[in-house]
């Protein structure tokens, strides 16, 4: 039964993935000398679809877990439940990846209580071993399994730092935007739009992100970027796109709405 | 009516009454209510009813107002007149009594034609938006500023100026257009490097603010003409520019273009007029008389070129130059070409100016913010007291007395000057001083302009590090008794710049001298009741974590549960799920820091009834599990800045606590800002959900030096304004009587307390407290 649930975690085509720098070659380095990986950059610059596309290139499932702030070790490692009057133990997704020799992607990692994220330090060293306490079990890691967490270390602010023995443990990815040719490419690619305005797209994008210090908590990311570029590929008027995908997911502050209104039309 | 005297004897007395207690000249109010007479009793109290608002602003204005109201009255209803009031206020105050009096003069003009959205528009109408549109074009910030006197708009490369207000256009709407199009015109002057001239050689190395293209200029046959032909052709460049990088705008501003062109003065007799009439089409058309003369042609030749090749910037000095030659010998002296609005004008000493002055700027950052470095480095003892040599690590002490300053950059590109190689240390008397971050940044910067750091900025960045220790050694004028605990380095706002002074403050942590005293036990004794109402109050607010039992999911199984569970099934009754627990974690995760204002002006009954606060407050908060801390702040300038721990945050509350409250003291200065980052910094090592910082103060922040008025709250607003960054959520009260003037703004809406009476201050805190936290 688990193993129907992992192959549904396996990425059978190859996702679009635009490399930027040597993260493929020192991820897959990573991954063959059993090293943690830890990826930060901003929201939406693409983290998520560089480990889709990692654990397509190393053919491993990727169990993604979305950390919040009640996240329980329970519901990283596992924990028993009830079934017709017996209690029987169920793997946890972080369980199931190291048991399968996986990817396990821990994504936005602050956002887990630090007492949570303290569970897999025995894995992000030379250990690779996970404790089950609950069963007595100690979980020795497959050498194809790899850990690897993300956060974004712009707006969380010092309240979600990383524990420094937490990050001490992982070979670290900064990710950050794209240069404007390659997510001009990334956007046309993704959204299936043209050129001119996927160029445009993109200067708004760099437009908004040199407003970070008046009053924009971040510039807009590739994501939004394709989000319109797709409103717009399906017919939606360019300015009309890019307000409802981009300025009103940007900010609520009506001066900085005009503003951003102010650019958009200098654009399209 | 028959008796007018008696009327205005009764209009007199009204406004007498309503300008009470100034007593104006009896003639003067007699002829201005005098125009009043033809207004009847309902439009006579709408005038009236505005009088008091224009009063205290001018009494001349009033006057005035008065004399026209009558016919004012005849343009506007009685119910506008309130807004009509407004303007002519806003008109009085941003310009003058005569501006004041055109505009009641013209009620038409002025404000009707406004009312129905046909009007001009003003630069402060339109900045909010176009601010951050600036900059986000020009990727810096570049303050858009009214243009003083009657000259042409322009850009310095740091700011924009711009006309005060627009009326080209009759439509609101399309002179804001006309203000967004201006401002990206001049934003293409900077980015298409007009203002940049690299290949006249390192000419960035001169002092002067001289502009290198003047000197290309004044070698012409006239200057002026060729001035503006260069101006002309840039433009080209930069219509192209926009024309691909902001289609939209273009295409918004198609229609405004005819109505700009017809506004250029002067254009019909120029011999090359037909050149600014084709600008806005890129698309030029000869006067027929004119196609086939040498000057026309050779114009046209270089459009095309300069079309082909926007991107190529020596085109445009090389082609007004040769025009120029052409153009005088057929008609010797003619005047330069004019301008369309949007084109403003190329002010080159304006433009030298501003590249000098923030050359300046940015050497007089790096050398203050590497000094505040320099003295926080442990081991660095300043090149001007350099007796100490004990204090030097490395074994060279022979080249002491002169300063040797090397730039190193980064190991193995040594010879190329490439943007990408990036400086990290300097080289100090032999030893490395790695810059931070920042520094690093500021240092490539210096370099970008200049090529290199002039060793002088090191030099005089190690001296003033020299005299900032020996300021800042212990013992000299440190109090007695009070321990020295070392120190850190804070950065300060300067909103004149928008930036940070690096590293400006020098703040550090002093013991208080614990004194025994019968203050503490006064001070029970006197708030007994209190307390204990308090306790009991804050221990309802107490709650812990706790398993919650019963729970369709949770975390462990509820064996209890379970078995009962098991039995129900057993004995054929229907069987629960609830059979897990759950931890609630629904705790106070709170930790809370006071800082407490220790300023001289605290002396007397404030600074006690303050103690006698962070008594009752203590005996309060220790039935809460919340962790506190109390630190006190005060100092002299910049460089003494002191913070007094009287209790640590782990630190229980105890005896020693108890006699540091009683040892609390007036100091010096209320520089609140750098103790205001302090607390955020040991906020870093706090880990709690809610982090909470009390600023209980008496006054504006103020220091013995320039630190005071807007610059001190503004920075003050700044520090809150990273704590809240930081996740720590400050609240300030104040004492301060005048404290709503400014706390609104500095601390933010909400986020702040003003209370009235220091009596009751020991009462509120806790109140405050409460409220804050529950």
């Amino acid at each position: 039964m688990q193993s129907i649930r992992l192959d549904e975690h396996r990425i059978k085509e190859e996702p679009f993935y635009l490399p930027t720098g040597e993260e493929v070659l020192i991820a897959e380095t990573a991954h063959r000398r059993g090293l943690p990986l830890l990826l930060k950059g901003p929201t939406g610059c693409g983290k998520t679809r560089f480990m889709q596309y990692l654990a397509w290139k190393l053919k491993l499932p990727l169990v993604t877990v979305s950390c919040h702030d009640d996240l329980s070790t329970s519901d990283l490692v596992g924990r028993y439940l009830i079934r017709s009057g017996e209690a029987v133990w169920n793997d946890g997704p972080l369980t199931l990846a190291v048991r399968a020799g996986a990817i396990c992607y821990l994504d936005e990692i602050v956002e887990a209580r630090k007492d949570t994220t303290v569970v897999i330090h025995p894995l992000a060293d030379d250990r690779r071993e996970l404790p089950i306490e609950k069963r007595g079990e100690l979980l020795i890691a497959p050498e194809s399994f790899m850990l690897t967490v993300s956060y974004n270390p712009g707006y969380q602010s010092v309240l979600k730092d990383l524990k420094t023995s937490t990050r001490q443990r992982f070979v670290a990815l900064a990710f950050n935007y794209p240069s404007p040719e390659q997510e001009t490419t990334i956007v046309e690619k993704e959204s299936g739009m043209q050129g001119a305005l996927a160029q445009s797209l993109v200067k708004l994008a760099n437009m908004t992100r040199a407003l970070k210090d008046s009053g924009l908590a971040e510039g807009a990311s590739t994501r939004l970027l394709i989000q319109a570029g797709k409103l717009m590929a399906e017919g939606i008027a360019p300015r009309t796109a890019c307000r409802v995908a981009v300025c009103e997911a940007l900010t609520d502050d009506p001066e900085l709405l005009e503003a951003l209104a102010e650019m958009v039309s200098s654009l399209f | 009516m028959n008796n007018t005297e008696n009327t205005l004897q009764s209009l007199s007395t009204r406004f007498y009454n309503l300008v009470t207690p100034s007593l104006p000249n009896e003639w003067d109010v007699d002829e201005a209510l005098n125009a009043l007479d033809s207004l009847d009793s309902e439009q006579i109290d709408a005038v009236f009813a505005q009088v008091p608002a224009i009063w205290p602003v001018s009494q001349s204005l009033c006057f005035s107002y008065l004399e026209a109201a009558a016919n004012v009255l005849s343009c506007l209803g009685a119910d506008e007149l309130p807004n009509w009031v407004q303007a002519l206020l806003d008109q009085y105050e941003s310009n003058d009594l005569r501006s004041a009096q055109r505009f009641m003069a013209n009620v038409e003009e002025h404000f009707l034609c406004r009312l129905r959205g046909e009007k001009g528009i003003r630069l402060n109408e339109v900045t909010s938006r176009l601010q951050p549109y600036a900059n986000a074009l020009v990727g810096y910030e570049i303050p858009l500023l009214p243009l003083a006197g009657d000259g042409k708009l322009y850009t310095d490369t740091s700011a924009m100026y711009l006309p005060e207000e627009l009326t080209i256009f009759p439509k609101e709407k399309d002179n804001a257009l006309l203000y967004k199009l201006i401002i990206s015109f001049q934003w293409g002057f900077i980015r298409i490097g007009t203002f940049t001239v690299t290949e006249l050689g390192h000419t960035a190395h001169t002092s002067t603010d001289e502009h290198p293209m003047l000197a290309v200029f004044s070698n012409s046959l006239n200057p002026a003409l060729q001035r503006s032909l260069y101006h002309f052709f840039e433009s080209v460049r930069v219509l192209t520019l926009l024309n691909t990088e902001l289609p939209g705008l273009m295409r918004e501003a198609q229609p405004l273009f005819p109505t700009l062109i017809s506004e250029v003065q002067g254009l019909d007799k120029h011999p090359l007029a037909w050149l600014p009439q084709g600008l806005t089409h890129l698309h030029w058309q000869p006067d027929a008389d004119r196609a086939n003369s040498a000057v026309t042609r050779a114009a046209l030749l270089w459009l095309q070129r300069i079309l082909a090749q926007p991107g190529e910037r020596n085109l445009s000095s090389a082609a007004a130059e040769e025009l120029v030659q052409l153009v005088e010998r057929r008609h010797p002296g003619c005047p330069p070409l004019a301008a369309l609005i949007f084109q403003g004008e190329l002010r080159w000493h304006e433009v030298a100016r501003a590249q000098h002055q923030r050359r300046e700027q940015r050497a007089e950052l790096f050398i203050s913010s590497l000094a505040a470095h320099l003295v926080q480095l442990p081991g660095f003892r300043g090149t001007a007291e350099n007796k100490d040599k004990d204090q030097h690590s490395t074994q060279t002490g022979s080249d002491q007395g002169q300063d040797t300053a090397l730039i190193r950059k980064e190991p193995g590109q040594a010879q190329s000057r490439q943007d990408s190689e990036t400086i990290t240390f300097i080289q100090l008397d032999n030893q490395k001083v790695v810059l931070p971050e920042g520094l690093r940044q500021l240092a490539n910067e210096i370099r970008q302009d200049l090529g290199e750091i002039p060793a002088q900025y090191i030099t005089s960045a190690a001296g003033q590090a020299g005299d900032g220790v020996a300021a800042l050694l212990p013992g000299g004028q440190a109090d007695e008794g009070e321990g020295f605990q070392g120190q850190l380095c804070y950065d300060e706002w300067d909103f004149r710049r928008k930036g940070f002074r690096r590293n400006w403050c020098v703040l550090r942590e002093k013991d208080l001298p614990l004194v025994q005293t019968n203050f503490i036990a006064n001070t029970l004794e006197k708030y007994r009741g209190q307390i204990r109402k308090l306790r009991h109050q804050f221990e309802l607010m107490q709650t812990s974590e706790r398993f919650v039992r019963r729970q369709r999911e949770g975390n462990d199984i509820d064996v209890d549960a379970l078995v009962e569970s098991l039995a129900d099934t057993l004995a054929g009754r229907n069987a629960t799920e609830r059979v897990f627990v759950r931890l609630a974690r629904d705790e106070r995760d709170i930790a809370v820091y006071f800082l407490v204002d220790m300023s001289n002006s605290t002396e007397g009954w404030v600074g006690k009834v303050i103690k006698e606060t962070l008594v009752v407050l203590c005996e309060a908060l220790e039935v809460l599990n919340d962790r506190y801390g109390i630190y006190g702040f005060s100092g002299m300038r910049r460089l003494r800045c002191e913070l007094f721990p009287i209790k640590r945050m782990q630190e229980p509350y105890n005896d020693a606590v108890q006699q540091r409250i009683g040892a609390i003291g007036p100091k010096e200065y209320t520089r609140m800002a750098p103790a205001i980052r302090h607390m955020t910094h040991l906020f870093k090592e706090v880990e709690a959900k809610i982090r909470l910082l009390l600023l209980i103060t008496d006054g504006k922040p103020e220091d013995y030096d320039d630190y005071k008025g807007e610059y001190a709250i503004e920075d003050t607003r700044h520090a809150l304004l990273e704590a809240r960054a930081a996740g720590v959520h400050p609240f300030c009260i104040t004492v301060d009587r005048q404290g709503q003037e400014y706390m609104a703004h500095m601390c933010g809406e909400k986020q702040y307390i003003c209370i009235d009476s220091i009596k009751r201050l020991p009462e509120r805190l806790p109140q405050i407290y409460r409220s804050l936290t529950t």
